[in-house]
């Protein structure tokens, strides 16, 4: 909770007083100077160059990870395997297992460019960046045809896994963890959107929010993270990449790459988190195998929305904090991407979301409901979603 | 009512002072002393069972604290200390009371208890549980529990306003002083599931060893114990004592109430003299009784998983899941509902039950298993004993990894895709668990479903059949056991067919009566026709003549009918039915049975015909005859029979919900009117029924009995008398009424006869008969009558039975009504329109939580 507090003070402090890159640390002010030369334009060299972390030799991972031992794989997926291991925490050397720190292992593919240039890419953004919610890139090692990343490691995994892997029988996150986790995630991306930094994520995903021990949700996997639009340019123009089901509408049909984007990709977490169901899920049937299709037209009304809430929670939630939680995401999904909210509102909404949780509002819910103009969410003009739950902004 | 108090408390209080400074010498301040007024409106609750009486203090049985030398006990642990009482003008201190109705008797704790000394007997302001609350006892939590211990969990504020009225419940102060002083929190005293256990007990008024009841005998006499209230009964006390024991061995007073928990190890297991003072068949009813019943069972709020009681259901899905935890006590429990792991609070686990059981609280406690090892395991920081056996299992727990283990073994590090591997995998896992005394996963052997629970969810339904005489309930108890294949056992047919036979010989009785009378009437004929053909007379004559054997046998049958005694020995059967055939054969009795048959009654005729058969000793009665014999209700005071539906493959197709469970067993009892002595008083005995079939004889509209004072009674109306007394019987207050209208058959004959305003009650019977004569259009008579007849007692029902509430809503009860005929498919329906009822009324019940609920949901979401 303490980190969580402070990267709220660091939230707040930055939408008040405009620019404050020191806060941000070195690694920002670092980032800073050779920013002005965008990523897929730098060299190779120029990236391992300028980042600031280990690089590490394949022989020392091996031994970190007990020569990759099958039963130390903790992951895998099309990249590759992820695996477990530990170093020292002071000069970052293999140690016995179970003491130190604990790292994972990503190992890629030994397969063509494509795999290269993420690998690439998440070192030129997390290698540079810093912040409690994003995932921290421990090193990396490039030998020969090996290229792995060590990370920190996050003990609870990620949050599909804790929303979707296990039977109904099960308990998943609670409420109040997973608005916590919502909230993290937020400012994970509020930080990459906030201005001197300036990316563009591209694949937010359940999968790709980890949690560590305290369910701090932290933002992984840059693989597909741009820089964001430059000087007069409202977006940028990218081959379509991401994960359907998460991709914003106007990005799939123009390939026009915005900010904007990642808040309807949250949109769709916020959604998941919500209902408990996955994006996009071909074992539902038709109708309800696009989780933003189906769910949308209930998160017209209170009545709807308390519907569609994850049964698993019980009577974890109070009414209106579903409601809430249901009026962000629907704005977030907005189709019109200008009537989006910017993720700094989405933190301060899912913030004071937070801070209310279990306290009955005094506002007359039905009144509120009208105020958020839930009745038609997707072409909500912007004025009136500005009053409510965005209305700290003008302060 | 108030003055005359005023008037009365400064007399006493002063003595009420005085009281305390005897018992309680110094510590007083008189200074502080005030009046407290309490007055006593006049009760007008429901009546009162036992009301809370304040017995006088015997000084010497006041428990006291002994002073403790602190140098004898170890230094580490917290003293419940009891602090001064400040307001002691209030409270005495006092014993509670151990009359052997309702309070309790505390043994081995230092008690205070707050009187009830305040409560006149007819006041409704009993203060008792305030007092108790306000006593300034504890000085940590540990140190007094004071429990208010109804069977309603009536809080303190309800007491105050007189619920506690209701007759059974009783008020029960008790202080669990947890034998340790190392954990303070409540589940200490959950845990200890024996100190919970507040049973009534009671209190030997003999000497030691002897029986409680008569108070004689000495240790070593065989005594059988209540396993409420521990009290022992000798071999002749027994059986006064305990009753019929329908719940098994608890006193007459202790049924209903919960078992004492240390003797649950005893359920089902009695005495050798229990064996010897019941016979076979009712010692393993009592028995099965005693296991089964409902109050014996877990009392399901006294276990908690996951810090959450249970409510009923969960603990009989916990019980019946294919893996029940054994030897279950109340108490507190985590249960890992992913991998079936199942413990005390704060202890390892015991067991590995059914996984996935939606029971009690929905998430573990991080320090349910009060683990130190940093290892996770759903949630749960497992113990060293675990983490051992998942070193020896192989699994890989460097780092203090938190893992997600699923039911069958499969283990995963938390929040990743990937199975790393199966602790049960490695035999060594299993050795493992065996050294460290953890819980295996049950082999498969062990997992087939466990089809018989223990308790069974009222798996007997008890149908009651009462009416009148020859109002066909016989025939319905009858007609049941031949439909649901209980068939008769030898002894029992051989008493029918000896029912049969003696009935055969009155129906033939009957036959030679009439032959006699037409004899008579020959006769006269004859000697005023003396100019009658002569060839007639002979003929005639030879015809009524019989053989002087024969005669002799027919006098005797006339004479032991006419003195009402008509009885046969079996053993002269073999002889009679020589006799018997003869007679039949003779020519006369042969016409006269001919010209007779018509007002014969139906019965009479049936057998008549096959006389020649069933009069030989060998005849074997068929069903059908057993059907058709009448008076078998007299042959034993109480018939019943258990069966179950068999089901059909029109309910098979219905949905589950709607389906009936087809273990269930329903016992029809018969009851016999005379045999329940007078003013139905032997009836409490079936209190326990479910449903009472009432039947009523649609024919009884136009016939006529003569009642106790001698006076012509129509039977409909002797019919009637007998529902409303029936209706309003305390023993079947509460009960659902389903009037069975028999003999539809026998009614479409009579309606064309007998008018149905025969009857007086059926005066306004005035069915509209169109012109259209469509049978849809106008339904045949009977039919109208049996709806009249169907409505007639509806309406008396409802003119009975006021509504009744439950749970803030009024309701009323309905009578329901089938109709009867002898087709054995009529019977089948009423049968099981009487299973529907039954299970409608469940429904009902379970509504109104529903109903609540929702209405809750509704509120909220609105």
């Amino acid at each position: 909770m303490g980190s969580c507090f402070s990267s709220r003070v660091k939230a707040e402090n930055h939408f008040h007083c405009g620019k404050s890159s020191d806060l941000y640390g070195p690694s920002l002010s670092s980032r800073k100077s050779s920013s002005t030369v965008a990523a897929a334009q730098k060299t190779e060299g120029e990236i391992l160059d300028s980042t600031p972390v280990k690089s590490f030799s394949f022989n020392e991972l091996k031994l970190a990870t007990r020569n990759f031992r099958p039963d130390s794989v903790i992951g895998e997926g099309g990249f590759g395997c992820v695996f477990k291991g530990w170093l020292d925490e002071t000069n970052l050397t293999p140690t016995r297992p179970g003491t130190g720190l604990v790292i994972a292992v990503k190992k890629l593919n030994q397969e063509g460019y494509q795999g290269h240039r993420e690998w690439l890419t998440e070192i030129n953004y997390l290698g540079q960046l810093s912040h409690p919610n994003l995932v921290k890139l421990v090193g990396y090692c490039l030998e020969d045809e090996h290229h792995l990343l060590v990370y920190e490691f996050m003990q609870k995994g990620s949050l599909e896994n804790h929303l979707f892997r296990r039977g109904t029988y099960f308990k998943p996150l609670p409420w109040f963890l997973r608005i916590k986790v919502a909230l993290d995630a937020a400012k994970g991306l509020a930080f990459l959107h906030s201005d001197p930094v300036k990316v563009i994520y591209r694949d937010i995903k359940a999968s790709n929010i980890l949690l560590d021990g305290d369910y701090n949700g932290k933002l992984s996997d840059f693989g597909l993270a741009r820089d964001g639009p430059m000087g007069d340019l409202s977006y940028v123009s990218t081959r379509v990449m991401g994960t359907y089901g998460y991709a914003a509408p106007e990005y799939m049909s123009s390939g026009h790459l915005n900010t904007r984007s990642d808040v309807y990709s949250f949109g769709v977490v916020l959604l998941e988190i919500l209902t408990g169901k996955q994006a996009l899920d071909h074992n539902r049937p038709a109708k309800e195998e696009n989780l933003v299709v189906w769910a949308r037209p209930h998160l017209t009304s209170k009545r709807k929305v308390l519907q569609i809430v994850d049964t698993r929670l019980d009577t974890q939630y109070l009414p209106e904090e579903a409601v809430r939680l249901a009026s962000i995401a629907v704005q977030c999904l907005s189709v019109e991407p200008k009537s989006r909210p910017t993720m700094d509102q989405v933190v301060r909404a899912l913030q004071q979301l937070q801070d209310n949780l279990g306290k009955p509002t005094q506002t007359d819910p039905v009144k509120d409901t009208k105020k958020l103009g839930l009745r038609n969410g997707a072409k909500l003009p912007e004025k009136r979603f500005k009053q409510y739950p965005f209305a700290r902004h003008r302060e | 009512m108030a003055a005359v108090f005023k008037k009365l408390l400064p007399l006493a209080s002063p003595i009420h002072k005085r009281d305390n400074r005897d018992s309680d010498d110094g510590d007083e301040n008189s200074n502080s002393f005030q009046i407290d007024y309490s007055f006593a409106s006049e009760y007008k609750g429901p009546f009162i069972a036992n009301v809370p009486r304040a017995n006088p203090v015997e000084v010497d049985q006041i428990p006291t604290a002994l002073p403790i030398s602190f140098s004898s006990l170890p230094g580490d642990i917290s003293y419940p200390v009891v602090q001064p009482l400040a307001r002691t003008n209030r409270v005495t201190e006092k014993p509670p009371e151990s009359a052997a109705t309702s309070s309790v008797v505390l043994k081995g704790h230092h008690v205070v208890s707050g009187s009830s000394s305040s409560s006149s007997s007819s006041s409704k302001r009993l203060d008792v549980a305030e007092e108790a609350v306000d006593l300034p006892l504890s000085s940590s939590p540990s140190s007094a529990e004071v429990r208010e211990d109804t069977e309603d969990d009536l809080r303190a504020s309800d007491c105050s306003n007189g619920v506690e009225a209701d007759g059974e419940t009783v008020n029960r102060v008790k202080f669990v002083v947890p034998s340790e002083g190392s954990e303070c929190d409540e589940s200490s005293y959950i845990s200890d599931g024996e100190s919970i256990a507040a049973t009534p007990r009671a209190e030997r008024k003999g000497k030691r060893g002897s029986c409680y009841r008569c108070l004689m005998g000495n240790r070593f006499t065989e005594k059988e114990v209540c396993i409420v209230c521990d009290a022992k009964y000798c071999f002749n006390c027994v059986r006064r004592a305990m009753g019929a024991m329908p719940e098994g061995r608890k006193c007459q007073s202790c049924i209903g109430i919960r078992i004492d928990e240390s003797k649950r190890g005893s359920l089902g297991k009695c005495s050798r003299m229990l064996k010897r003072l019941l016979t076979d068949s009712e010692l393993q009813q009592v028995m099965s009784a005693e296991i089964s019943c409902k109050a014996n069972q877990l009392p399901s709020r006294l276990i908690a998983v996951n810090d959450k009681p249970l409510d009923e259901e969960e603990l009989y899905m916990l019980q019946t899941c294919p893996n029940p935890p054994k030897k279950l006590k109340p108490g507190d429990y985590w249960y890992d509902k992913v991998a079936g792991y199942w413990g005390k609070v704060g202890e390892k686990p015991c067991q590995i039950i059914s996984p996935h059981m939606n029971i009690g609280g929905s998430n573990i406690k991080k320090n349910a298993s009060n683990g130190d090892t940093e290892i996770f395991i759903n949630n749960r920081e497992i113990t060293k004993a675990e983490l051992m056996m998942l070193k020896v299992a192989g699994v890989q727990c460097e780092g203090k990894p938190h893992f997600w283990v699923d039911a069958d073994g499969t283990y995963q590090e938390e929040g990743q895709k990937r199975f790393i591997g199966n602790i049960w995998n490695k035999k060594r896992a299993r050795l493992a668990c065996a050294v460290f005394s953890l819980p295996m996963p049950p082999t498969s052997s062990a997992v087939e479903p466990n089809d018989e629970p223990i308790y069974t969810q009222k798996m007997l339904n008890k149908l009651l059949l009462i009416g009148n005489e020859k109002c066909g309930a016989t025939t319905i108890y009858k007609q049941a056991r031949s439909l649901y294949g209980v068939s008769f056992s030898e002894d029992e047919r051989e008493r029918i067919k000896f029912i049969i036979q003696t009935n055969l010989y009155a129906y033939l009785a009957m036959v030679l009566e009439a032959h006699e009378r037409f004899e008579v009437e020959m006769n006269n004929n004859q000697s005023s026709e003396q100019t009658g053909d002569t060839g007639d007379e002979t003929s005639a004559k030879t015809a009524s003549s019989i053989n002087p054997r024969l005669k002799h046998f027919s006098d005797w049958l006339l004479k032991e009918k006419e003195e009402g005694n008509l009885k046969i020995f079996p053993a002269s059967s073999r002889e009679n039915a020589q006799t018997i055939a003869d007679l039949w054969r003779v020519p006369a009795i042969h016409a006269t049975y001919k010209r007779l048959r018509e007002t014969l009654p139906r019965n009479a005729v049936y057998f008549l015909e096959r006389i020649l058969e069933i009069s030989r000793s060998e005849y074997e009665p068929s069903d059908m005859d057993i059907l058709q014999a009448e008076g078998l209700s007299s042959m034993e005071g109480l018939s019943c029979v258990d069966f179950s539906f068999p089901s059909t493959t029109q309910e098979d197709s219905l949905e589950s919900d709607y389906q009936h469970d087809p273990n269930m067993k329903y016992q029809l009892i018969r009851l016999n009117p005379r045999s329940l002595g007078d003013n139905w008083k032997w009836l409490e005995m079936f209190e326990d029924a479910d449903l009472v079939i009432f039947c009523v004889s649609l024919t009884d509209y136009g016939e006529y009995i003569e009642d106790g004072d001698g006076i012509r009674v129509n039977k409909m109306i002797a019919n009637k008398q007998l529902f409303e007394s029936m209706v309003n019987h305390p023993s079947l207050a509460n009960k659902r009424f389903l009037l069975v209208l028999t003999k539809f058959d026998l009614l479409e004959e009579k309606i064309e006869q007998v008018p149905l305003r025969t009857c007086e009650w059926f005066e306004d019977f005035n069915p509209l008969i169109s012109q259209n004569h469509t049978s849809r259009h106008n339904p045949p008579m009977a039919q109208r009558a049996f709806h009249y007849i169907g409505f007639q007692f509806k309406r008396l029902y409802d003119s009975l039975v006021g509504p009744f509430s439950m749970r803030g809503r009024s309701f009323r009860p309905k009578l329901f009504v089938s109709q009867v005929s002898l087709e054995s498919d009529a019977v089948d329906n009423a049968l099981r329109y009487a299973r529907e009822i039954l299970k409608w009324h469940v429904e009902e019940t379970s509504m109104f939580q529903e109903m609540s609920t929702t209405s809750i949901e509704a509120s909220l979401s609105s």
